[in-house]
C-alpha cells in the first residue's frame, strides 16, 4: 500500500493516513474484505511512530471504514454502503477546501460554480 | 500514559555568571524521536551533557530511565548511547578498534550490526579513523553507538557533514530501531528538515529555556502562518489563540499563530477576510520561536517555561 506523506501541508500524520485509505476506499483501489498492512510494517515504511498509525486505525475503524480483527489484522469493512459515501465524503472535502479558499479571495459559491461550469467545457474542448 | 523515559524538573545549569540552562522543565515518554532545537548558544549541548552526567546541575535535578543523572549506575550507563558533536576517537584507530572498544564499554554484543551499517557507507572494520572523510567519520560514530542497541540515544548533531542520501539512511535506521526497540532518541541538530521528517515531538530551547515542547502532529495542525497587509491590524493572542511572532517584509506583515483545534474557526475570525492563512513547516515555526518573538505576550522576548505538555 503506497502512502506519500507531506510533512509541511498543516495535516497531522496520522490524517493524512487516514485521508489516503479512504481516498483509496473511494476510487475502489483498496475494497471490501482487503487487508491492511500491519502497523509495523506501515510505520516502517513510512518511518512514522507506530503510535501514529494504531492512531489512523482506530480513527477509520470509529468511522467503520475499518474493523481489526484481534490476531488477524485489519480488514476494511465487508458491508459496503461504504464505497459509494466514502466517495461522496472524500469529494465533499474537496469541495469544501476550494470554496473555503474562494471565500477568502471574496467569491460566493454562486462564481465558484459558474467557473467550475466552464472549466469543464474547456476542458472537453481540449480533448 | 507510557513509562517517562527522560525527566527533567527545575532544571538549572551555571557557567560562573552565566546561566546556561534555566529552570528547564521536561519529560519526554518512552518511543519517542525528540528534535531537540535552539539558536548557537541555546543550551542543547549543555543540555545534553546534563543528561550524560558529564555535568552536573547546578540546581533541579535530570532523570534518565529512572537514575538521577549524578550518579547514573553502571548498570544503567550501558543502557544510554551518546554521540557527542566534538569528542573524536585516535585518529590511528580502525573502526574494528572501535568496535571492540564500544562491546568492552556496552557489555553487548555489537560487531555484526555495526560492521553491516558501516558497510553502507562502503567502510569496514579495517577503516583507519583518521583517515576518513568528516561525513565518514559521523557515520562509525553514529554505527557505534547504534550497534550498543541502547535504550536512549542523545545525539549531537549526529548528521552533520553526511550528504542527505546518508543523512536520510541515517535517520531511516534511528527511526527503525525505535519502531523496534520503543527506544527513546533525542536528536540536537540545526538541519530541520530532515530531523522534521522522523521526528515525533519538538523542544526548542532558547537562551537556556524551553521555548516549547510539542508533537509535531499538533504543530502541523495548530500553527499557521497569516499573511497581512501593511495597514491591517495585528492579531492579538486571545481565545486560546496564541502569537508566536511578527514579521514585516517587503510590503505585508507575516504573523504566525498557534490555534488549538478547541479554538478552531476563530482564526478566520480574528483574521481580516483577505488574509491568507496557511500551514508552515517546522522550520518556520522555529524562526517564529526563536527569532521573531519579540512582539509576544513573552514579555522581554524571553520565552516562557514549558507551556505545552503532551
Amino acid at each position: 500500500m503506497y502512502l506519500r506523506l507531506e510533512y509541511q501541508s498543516g495535516e497531522p500524520i496520522y490524517r493524512q493516513i487516514v485521508e489516503q485509505i479512504k481516498y483509496k476506499v473511494a476510487s475502489g483501489q483498496l475494497k471490501a474484505m482487503d487487508r491492511l498492512p500491519s502497523i509495523r510494517d506501515v510505520a516502517r515504511q513510512l518511518k512514522v511512530n507506530p503510535r501514529t498509525v494504531v492512531k489512523a486505525y482506530e480513527e477509520l475503524e470509529g468511522g467503520g471504514l475499518v474493523v481489526m480483527r484481534q490476531g488477524q489484522g485489519v480488514f476494511i469493512t465487508p458491508t459496503q454502503a461504504a464505497p459509494a459515501k466514502t466517495r461522496q465524503k472524500v469529494i465533499e472535502e474537496m469541495a469544501r477546501r476550494m470554496l473555503a479558499e474562494a471565500s477568502r479571495i471574496g467569491a460566493d459559491h454562486k462564481e465558484v460554480l459558474a467557473i467550475v461550469e466552464e472549466t469543464v467545457q474547456k476542458m472537453r474542448e481540449v480533448k | 500514559m507510557s513509562e517517562i523515559a527522560i525527566r527533567i524538573e527545575g532544571l538549572c545549569r551555571d557557567y560562573g555568571d552565566l546561566r546556561a540552562l534555566d529552570d528547564v522543565n521536561l519529560s519526554i515518554e518512552k518511543g519517542r524521536v525528540v528534535a531537540l532545537l535552539g539558536p548557537n548558544g541555546a543550551g542543547k549541548t549543555t543540555f545534553l551533557h546534563v543528561l550524560m552526567g558529564m555535568l552536573e546541575p547546578t540546581s533541579g535535578r535530570a532523570q534518565v530511565l529512572g537514575a538521577d543523572s549524578r550518579t547514573v549506575p553502571k548498570e544503567v550507563v550501558g543502557r544510554i548511547g551518546y554521540m557527542g558533536d566534538g569528542d573524536e576517537p585516535p585518529r590511528w584507530a580502525t573502526a574494528g578498534q572501535l568496535i571492540g572498544l564500544q562491546a568492552g564499554a556496552s557489555g553487548r554484543p555489537v560487531r555484526g550490526f555495526a560492521e553491516q551499517f558501516l558497510a553502507k557507507l562502503g567502510l569496514s572494520r579495517r577503516s583507519v579513523y583518521g583517515a576518513l572523510s568528516k561525513g565518514q567519520k559521523k557515520w562509525v560514530r553514529a554505527s557505534l553507538v547504534l550497534a550498543a542497541r541502547p535504550e536512549v540515544m542523545l545525539l549531537d548533531e549526529p548528521a552533520e557533514g553526511l550528504d542527505p542520501s546518508a543523512r536520510r539512511e541515517l535517520y531511516d535506521e534511528l527511526r527503525d530501531y525505535v519502531t523496534d526497540s520503543d527506544a527513546t532518541v533525542v536528536v540536537a541538530t540545526h538541519i530541520i528538515a530532515d530531523i522534521e521528517r522522523i521526528a515525533d515531538e519538538v523542544a526548542i530551547i532558547n537562551k537556556g529555556c524551553i521555548a516549547t515542547h510539542a508533537a509535531l502532529d499538533d504543530l502541523r495542525e495548530q500553527v499557521r502562518e497569516i499573511q497581512l497587509t501593511e495597514n491591517d491590524a495585528i492579531p492579538e493572542s486571545a481565545d486560546g489563540i496564541e502569537v508566536l511572532g511578527v514579521k514585516a517584509v517587503s510590503g505585508a506583515v507575516l504573523v504566525w499563530v498557534r490555534c488549538p483545534q478547541q479554538a478552531g474557526g476563530r482564526l478566520e475570525a480574528i483574521c481580516p477576510k483577505e488574509a491568507a492563512i496557511r500551514a508552515v513547516g517546522l522550520e518556520t515555526f522555529y524562526l517564529a520561536m526563536t527569532e521573531h518573538n519579540g512582539k509576544t505576550q513573552n514579555q522581554g522576548g524571553r520565552p516562557q517555561k514549558e507551556r505545552n505538555s503532551i
